[in-house]
């Protein structure tokens, strides 16, 4: 008896498993805007990061690779990857968290969710809590969201030359096509 | 007299006209491609994987020449040898499954989530 009941339960766990649906992108679009107005832009975009979805559960996990980010200009994006970012030394950011009672059921009728959970830059952690958007279109799940973080939460130092053209909060915007993981 | 002080004046106008021009270009050149940069490894993809399991950190932001087996292709890429990603800028060529190409492109690093070496920029060298 004691037997069965522990393969029923056995059963049900392997198809708990066996029913974690995820989605996910390896090509998602990561942008930052870091300029004061009146300066030269001071803006990357990284389309190469990739980002998981539990449907089951909301979990997210992000990562983001740090010499993805490409800028308009050369020398910018050298000083951004060798001396902001050391990307050498910390080459991804990370995300994980979780969508607060996602469900892909409820996107007919809902598309905003709360998103909590810690993003690890220059290995430094920070609590993010933000409004994330989430569309079904073609079988395709459109993940949307803006948020900002200051630089010195990653320890980030901004030398004084330069603290007049950079925006004391970075805007931190992204775009994710997630397909279903098979 | 007259004429070689002319002369200089003109000399130095252009020596620091080409001067300001340079200063202009290094401050301003957009970012190389992975066309412009030489490889720094070239040979398989399954030896690549190889290297690059043993030291990530060797071939961050490298650019590498690889041949290898395309076993899936994306929307936006190719998997190489099962868990190379090599991400394309412009929108893919004709390649089909099994063939097997010499690619160009940039290590961005190693996705731990999707445990994929992937690199972006990438270019068909052959086919």
């Amino acid at each position: 008896m004691k037997t069965n009941i522990l393969m029923v339960l056995f059963a049900l766990l392997i198809c708990q498993f066996g029913n974690a649906q995820k989605y996910f992108t390896r090509t998602g679009m990561t942008q930052f805007r870091a300029s004061e107005e009146a300066f030269e832009p001071v803006e990357a975009i990284n389309k190469s990061t990739t980002a998981i979805l539990n449907v089951n559960t909301g979990e997210v996990a992000v990562q983001v690779f740090i010499a993805a980010f490409e800028f308009d200009n050369a020398l910018m994006q050298e000083h951004f990857n060798e001396n902001y970012m050391d990307s050498h030394e910390y080459p991804k950011g990370i995300f994980k968290g979780e969508l607060k009672d996602f469900s892909k059921e409820k996107l007919t009728s809902n598309n905003s969710f709360d998103l909590n959970g810690t993003l690890t830059i220059k290995g430094i952690e920070k609590e993010i809590q933000t409004k994330v958007y989430v569309k079904e279109e073609n079988n395709l799940l459109l993940v949307t969201a803006n948020f900002s973080v200051k630089p010195e939460y990653f320890g980030i130092n901004i030398p004084s030359i330069v603290q007049d053209k950079i925006a004391k909060y970075i805007q931190i915007s992204i775009e994710y096509e997630l397909i279903e993981k098979k | 007299m007259n004429l070689l002080k002319k002369n200089k004046t003109i000399v130095l106008l252009i020596l620091l006209g080409i001067g300001l021009w340079s200063a202009y270009q290094y401050v301003f050149a957009a970012p190389l491609t992975t066309d412009n940069i030489i490889a720094e490894y070239q040979g398989k993809a399954e030896d690549f994987k190889r290297l690059m399991l043993a030291d990530f950190d060797e071939w961050h932001n490298k650019v590498i020449r690889i041949t290898g087996t395309v076993t899936a292709i994306t929307e936006e890429g190719i998997l190489l040898d099962q868990n190379i990603y090599c991400q394309f800028d412009d929108k893919l060529i004709k390649i089909t499954e099994n063939e097997v190409i010499t690619l160009k492109g940039r290590v961005i690093g190693f996705d731990a989530l999707l445990e994929e070496i992937k690199l972006n920029q990438c270019i068909i060298i052959q086919k």
